[in-house]
């Protein structure tokens, strides 16, 4: 069977798919840049801790999905993974999310060589106790400098503010205590259910052929066993856990994040990418650069240019978030809520659509600069059930009656929270 | 790249590529990196981009940028070495993307004058209310640079590392140089230095070079001017005494970040050389730092060194818990003892080559990163240096030569940030 082909002829961009015999989804986009980027990665993130594989349900400690990633650059012959990547000039990286886990290189060169190291170390798991011991250390570093982020900080208490039980509320990286009860054998256990090619998918953005993938996924890939993984989420309330959380830290300007938890939270696809399109273009006119919101509050000093508001789409969890510094964080988020009612009364009108439609095109198209963007961008859609290359049609097929019914379910007064970072003292 | 003399002081310097769905135009203007020009560079661009003659409010401004497809633009002013460099920078579709044909290129080269050249004025002054309000916004961004932990101990550590040098100046400015601006000052420097400042215009993408060409000159001839010659930067090649300094404050982690003064290899001398010795030694993460004061020892989370080339200074940032500061910075100083005597591998030399040219070369996957290195390259005096130069250099560097460029690296001053959160965790860990 040879690869399919997905063309989008206005911005002049294709993909080629293939499922491998061993079960991985593999993605190719070619593209004449020097620098060749590849992605590899699984749908488990730090929100699957309790989920049923091939009917056995298990639960897992918070943090392990990054403790995983951290653990999979080492390598049963001795040799560290960047070093093997550096014998080919490879910058190679990983990360790890609340739903998804990648590892990813980009390299000027030897495409080829660096792909065969990429599947070849993500295949290849190895910890023992000593191993482990270590990583706990090194993490326990990596937690401390996060507490010590205000931007973490206050994004990570927006998460616990909006979300009750939704696992998406627990620290990506867990705390150092239960960091301490993972083992060698919890890691094992984890990887055998997430890390199955099956629950994953490679994608290639580079001057490359689909064939010379191919051929490397057959000389380092197996087939993979069938999987079935049910993920197991607890009830979500509609309306938010608290309406508020603030902290003090080491800042100089108080930090205000909004948080409003979306209606709907288990959805993907065509519906989702429908969702985000039209939140987006809400956003953008209520809220964006050239919103009269905007316009207002900076020129009376009460935002300034860090001010932003995105809606950020997930298969399990979305949530709109308007974030930014202010004197008065409080004034904001009254302002914040009194403008949303003010649409929701008003409406949207035409002119304000077809431009926040025009830029979002825009930025539809941009995505597709930079090898490191596209490749990234695609993997996260491709787990919500989307397609990144669809996204501009996605865009242009919402009608202002849809974004106007959307205005008017989107915002329910339960949904909202507010996290804020205060100075000292 | 293709370089153009537009008018005195001004240059054009193209750069083709159909890489990208967007184009790119930067003009930059380069001023002295100086105590009393820092504030006011600094807050220039901020206030342009509140409105100009034509577009007069910033609803109105950033309303014509939503309708010309979400055109990016913006002013910033950014530390080079000993140099100001004020940057302006449109980025926009290319017109074959733009489904109804319009031709964006020529409306962001009008757009681009009207924002850095035709401010909107009352009474002959740039608009006060716009002055006090973007002081405000800069007093807020100086004072936060505390948030950031890492940069503010680098920043620290160049404060106190070169108090007699004009590099210990934060661009930015200081709150109370800023609080001093008025409108008149403001303006005054707008039409004193900065109209005096040369300007390098760089644009990446695609275009017909001669129509392009004529349309920037018919834009900018206007603006010429008589501009100095561009300077070099001080470097300082000896050391009378290592200095150590240690501040507190209340945070969990400590950030230990060491100075270095690097005098025989500057952006001019030996600079192929000295890059492959800081990758091998701290650039990257199969660096000497990186494997053993983190991998091995676990007495960071991260380490790593740069190097100022113009300057002729390294530096080291690490985070680490307090308390393993001394022991991170001896391993630290065991490592450049251990690249001074050689004990590192021709295959380390490999692979730190391969990774600089894996970087040189993404540069033209990034046309903000190309357009600034052949700016940097510019101002450093070498207007004929290219990417493919730099990289048939760094390939023939040979171990020998690391080792004699190890043996020049000299520490000048250590800070550290010494974290005071550390104790209560613990005390709460044990009850």
């Amino acid at each position: 069977m040879s690869f399919e082909i997905f063309e989008n002829k206005s911005i002049d961009e294709k993909y080629y798919y293939k499922k491998h015999k061993s079960g991985l989804d593999v993605y190719v986009i070619p593209k004449n840049h020097g620098t060749g980027y590849a992605v590899f990665g699984t749908k488990f993130g730090s929100i699957d801790n309790n989920f049923r594989v091939n009917g056995e349900e298990m639960r897992i400690p918070d943090g392990i999905a990054h403790f995983l990633e951290h653990k999979m650059f080492e390598n049963e012959d001795g040799i560290d993974t960047f070093k093997k990547y550096a014998k080919y000039g490879a910058s190679a990286n990983a990360y790890t999310s609340s739903d998804i886990t990648v590892y990813l290189f980009s390299a000027t060169a030897n495409m080829t060589e660096n792909l065969e190291i990429l599947l070849d170390f993500v295949s290849h798991p190895y910890f023992t106790k000593e191993t482990v011991d270590k990583e706990q250390g090194i993490i326990g570093q990596e937690i401390r400098m996060y507490d010590d982020n205000p931007n973490w900080r206050l994004y990570f208490n927006m998460l616990r503010a909006m979300y009750k039980n939704h696992p998406v509320n627990i620290d990506t990286a867990g705390t150092v205590e239960t960091i301490a009860e993972i083992t060698a054998e919890t890691l094992h256990k984890t990887y055998a259910t997430f890390y199955n090619l099956r629950n994953m998918a490679l994608c290639v953005c580079a001057d490359i052929t689909p064939e010379e993938v191919e051929k490397v996924c057959d000389a380092v890939l197996k087939e993979a066993p069938e999987l079935n993984v049910e993920r197991i989420y607890p009830d979500e309330p509609k309306a938010v856990n608290l309406p508020e959380i603030s902290e003090k830290m080491q800042v100089s300007m108080p930090m205000f994040a909004v948080g409003i938890k979306d209606p709907v939270q288990l959805e993907e696809g065509e519906a989702l990418a429908k969702k985000s399109a039209e939140m987006s273009i809400i956003l953008r006119i209520i809220f964006g650069k050239a919103s009269d919101f905007y316009s207002r509050l900076y020129s009376d000093g009460t935002v300034n240019s860090s001010f932003s508001a995105a809606f950020d789409a997930h298969s399990a969890f979305s949530y709109t978030e308007i974030s930014g510094l202010a004197k008065d964080p409080d004034k904001v988020y009254g302002e914040i809520l009194a403008e949303i009612e003010r649409y929701k009364e008003k409406g949207i009108d035409e002119e304000e659509f077809n431009r926040a439609k025009r830029a979002l095109y825009a930025a539809s198209v941009r995505v597709f600069d930079s090898t490191d963007d596209i490749a990234n961008s695609f993997l996260a859609y491709l787990f919500c059930g989307c397609n990144l290359f669809s996204e501009s049609s996605v865009i242009a097929s919402v009608t202002l009656d849809e974004v106007n019914a959307r205005l008017k379910t989107a915002f329910p007064k339960e949904a909202f929270a507010l996290s804020k970072v205060l100075p000292l003292e | 790249m293709t370089r153009i003399n537009i008018a005195d002081g001004i240059n054009l310097n193209i750069i083709h590529s159909d890489k990208f769905k967007t184009n790119e135009l930067k003009i930059n203007f380069t001023l002295p990196l100086k105590k009393e020009i820092a504030p006011l560079a600094s807050l220039l661009p901020a206030v342009l981009r509140r409105g100009c003659e034509k577009y007069p409010t910033m609803l109105l401004f950033n309303r014509q940028l939503e309708n010309l497809y979400a055109t990016g633009l913006g002013g910033t002013s950014a530390k080079l070495g000993e140099k100001e460099v004020i940057t302006f920078t449109a980025s926009f579709l290319r017109n074959e993307f733009i489904p109804d044909k319009t031709d964006l290129l020529s409306l962001v080269c009008e757009l681009m004058t009207d924002f850095v050249f035709r401010p909107l004025l009352e009474d002959g002054k740039l608009c006060a209310s716009y002055v006090e309000g973007e002081k405000k916004n800069l007093i807020d961004r100086i004072e936060a640079e505390i948030n950031n932990k890492g940069a503010y101990a680098n920043k620290r550590l160049f404060e106190i590392m070169c108090e007699d040098e004009a590099y210990s100046v934060s661009h930015l400015g200081t709150p109370e140089d800023v609080s001093a601006i008025t409108a008149e000052s403001l303006t005054e420097f707008y039409r004193t230095e900065f109209a005096k400042a040369p300007v390098e215009i760089f644009f990446v993408g695609v275009c017909n070079e001669d129509e392009f060409t004529a349309k920037i000159r018919q834009s900018f001839t206007p603006f010429a001017r008589k501009a100095e010659p561009y300077t070099e930067d001080t470097v300082k090649e000896t050391v009378q005494k290592l200095r150590r300094v240690t501040e507190e404050m209340p945070v969990n982690q400590g950030k230990l970040s060491m100075g270095f003064r690097t005098g025989a290899c500057t952006a001019k001398k030996n600079n192929p050389q000295f890059l492959v010795f800081n990758e091998i030694f701290g650039g990257s993460p199969t660096s000497k730092l990186f494997e053993n004061v983190r991998e091995k020892l676990s007495l960071c989370y991260y380490c790593s060194s740069r190097y100022v080339s113009t300057k002729g200074i390294m530096y080291i940032a690490s985070g680490v818990k307090v308390g393993d500061e001394t022991a991170a910075e001896e391993e630290i100083l065991r490592q450049l003892d251990a690249m001074k005597n050689g004990e590192f591998s021709e295959n380390d030399i490999e692979v730190a080559k391969l990774s600089l040219e894996n970087g040189y070369k993404s540069c033209y996957d990034d046309a903000d990163k190309l357009a600034f290195w052949y700016f940097a390259r510019i101002i450093a005096g070498e207007e004929n240096a290219s990417i493919e130069d730099v990289i048939e250099k760094i390939n023939k560097v040979t171990k020998e030569e690391i080792i004699a460029i190890a043996s020049t690296v000299i520490p000048d001053t250590v800070y550290f940030l010494k974290g005071t959160n550390l104790d209560e965790t613990e005390e709460a860990d044990e009850e």
